[in-house]
């Protein structure tokens, strides 16, 4: 159970945060930092040890997936 | 006005409406005193617009009579989450910083169901802020929704009283919004029929942000072809919304059987994440499709961090949004806590981490267009659990998943949330769950024909909960 108060997630609220599906479940939080596979026991002792905020492992999350170079973002610019 | 009328979907009231058999006023002043009665009882409303509704009801008839027919939603009365702008009516966004708010404008939705001759009758209740930042449990509004088929449980959110309010026919039908989930939730928790349209087809003018580039609006009704009437009336292009589509949907229900459908269905895990017992309705829905004609094959969503991508774009998006707030302190004036706390961490992504995972959502985007090759509609269940405790921390009930709530949402897909049976819960009825079908982009025909023809073959859209 999530105090308000705490600044990390357990690695069980992170998986209620991306199943959540309410506009913005919990849990945003939670969704940062997990992904499927990360629900698997020991997938991520990395995170764990090192005592990441959720904030650091959703962004690591991120950034460790690759992505191609010429991949633009959903939005783009257009000129009207 | 008996409740055998109340309950009938919109179809059948248009119908009835058209031919004179049923009077517009009649109608809305028995949905008003079962709003009255019940809305409260429920935490289903915010603002009653009786007399509004009436004079709108009025109109209506004297239309009708004078042989002017504006079309299916003329003289039904519906009601509308209070994210939408009512011009001089409150629209509190469900959370007590705003609930002094009027605006002097109607949001697009509230103009084009006005001028399709639909009756307002009130502002219908909402998670705060759409659930922004996150929240706890269903206690996080200003006035927090139970769930019709059992007082002691959730109606869902955010869209809690458009649920709530549709199922015990409190209203003909009613406007959610989905960012994330927040009409499939409520509709599956409820047992109602919502709809997800693509993100674009309505214009969201008028309606609270929480995340420009995934905020959808949409009905919420007791049955699929409702969905396809009111869509009918609320898409088209806005110059009021930048991000609307010029895609008009002309609405045909479909008859026919679903031979030459290619449905792809989704693998979940019941008893990790979910409730075994409920596994069962899942299957027996797809072999009624595969009953129908269809042909059914498993699905595999493409490999995406879904959650951390959208939890990104929203989290980035939603503190943009509700920067002036948080910054100025009145965030601690919002209900729950954890609201508080999530909306002020959104400040601490950056510019990069956005871009980041708006590079990610394109590539999302392609593999579920990709999907899309293979399949004419994707099935899953909308959830894996039905409605929890009204106290329960969402932490404890929403465990994980495929993904297919995320993905659909971050590719702006379209995806209706149908009744496919009842779980254990209170005697006699249980408690209901809901079958999502999702559809390629701007296919909502698809979709309204495969919830359609499922409808047609089951009941589990007709029950009604034992509320009165």
């Amino acid at each position: 159970m999530t105090s308000n108060s705490k600044s990390k997630l357990t690695r069980r609220q992170f998986a209620g945060a991306v199943a959540a599906g309410l506009a913005a479940p919990g849990l945003f939080s939670g969704a940062l930092a997990q992904e499927k596979k990360e629900e698997k026991p020991g997938a991520s002792p990395h995170a764990q040890q090192q005592g990441e905020s959720f904030l650091e492992r959703g962004r690591r999350r991120l950034r460790e997936f690759p992505v191609p170079a010429e991949t633009e973002p959903a939005f783009i610019f257009r000129v009207k | 006005m008996s409740e055998e009328i109340l309950y009938l979907p919109v179809a059948e009231l248009s119908q009835r409406i058209r031919g004179g058999a049923l009077s517009p006023v009649e109608l809305t002043e028995g949905y008003l005193d079962r709003l009255e009665k019940l809305g409260p009882k429920l935490g289903a409303v915010i603002t009653i617009t009786k007399e509004l509704a009436l004079e709108q009801a009025r109109q209506a008839e004297r239309e009708l009579n004078a042989g002017r027919y504006r079309g299916p939603l003329h003289g039904i009365p519906f009601g509308v989450k209070d994210l939408l702008a009512t011009r001089g009516i409150k629209t509190t966004w469900g959370a007590p910083p705003y609930r002094d708010q009027v605006f002097d404008y109607d949001g697009t939705v509230v103009r084009r169901l006005r001028e399709a001759g639909g009756v307002l009758l009130g502002k219908l209740s909402m998670i705060e802020l759409a659930g922004g930042g996150g929240y706890t449990n269903g206690n996080a509004s200003l006035v927090p929704t139970v769930n019709p088929w059992d007082t002691t449980r959730w109606a869902g959110g955010s869209s809690s009283g458009p649920g709530a309010a549709t199922v015990a026919a409190l209203v003909g039908f009613s406007i959610g919004s989905e960012t994330w989930g927040s009409i499939l939730t409520p509709s599956s928790f409820c047992g109602v029929s919502g709809l997800r349209p693509t993100y674009g087809r309505v214009s969201r003018f008028g309606a609270m942000a929480l995340s420009w580039t995934m905020d959808k609006l949409g009905p919420m009704c007791r049955a699929a072809e409702d969905c396809g009437l009111v869509l009918e009336a609320l898409a088209g292009y806005d110059p009021n919304d930048p991000g609307s589509a010029d895609a008009p949907f002309p609405y045909k229900p479909g008859r026919g059987s679903l031979r030459g459908v290619r449905l792809g269905w989704i693998r979940e895990d019941w008893e990790k994440n979910g409730d075994p017992a409920l596994a069962p309705l899942y299957q027996d829905a797809l072999g009624t499709l595969r009953q129908l004609g269809a042909a059914v094959g498993e699905a595999k969503l493409p490999e995406f961090p879904y959650g951390p991508v959208a939890g990104t774009v929203i989290s980035a998006e939603g503190a943009a949004a509700f920067d002036e707030l948080i910054r100025s302190g009145r965030v601690k004036e919002l209900v729950d806590e954890r609201q508080q706390k999530g909306l002020g961490r959104g400040m601490q992504l950056s510019a990069p981490d956005y871009i980041r995972a708006m590079r990610i959502r394109r590539l999302v985007q392609e593999g579920m267009a990709k999907l899309f090759e293979e399949f004419d509609a994707v099935l899953s269940p909308s959830l894996l659990f039905t409605a929890n405790r009204m106290e329960q921390d969402l932490n404890e009930v929403f465990r994980g998943g495929s993904g297919i709530g995320a993905a659909g949402n971050l590719a702006g897909l379209p995806a209706i949330s149908v009744p496919m049976g009842f779980g254990p819960g209170p005697e006699p009825s249980g408690l209901p769950v809901g079958l999502s079908i999702m559809g390629k982009a701007f296919d909502e025909g698809t979709v309204l024909r495969v919830a359609g023809a499922y409808q047609r073959a089951t009941d589990w859209h007709t029950r009604r909960p034992p509320i009165t």
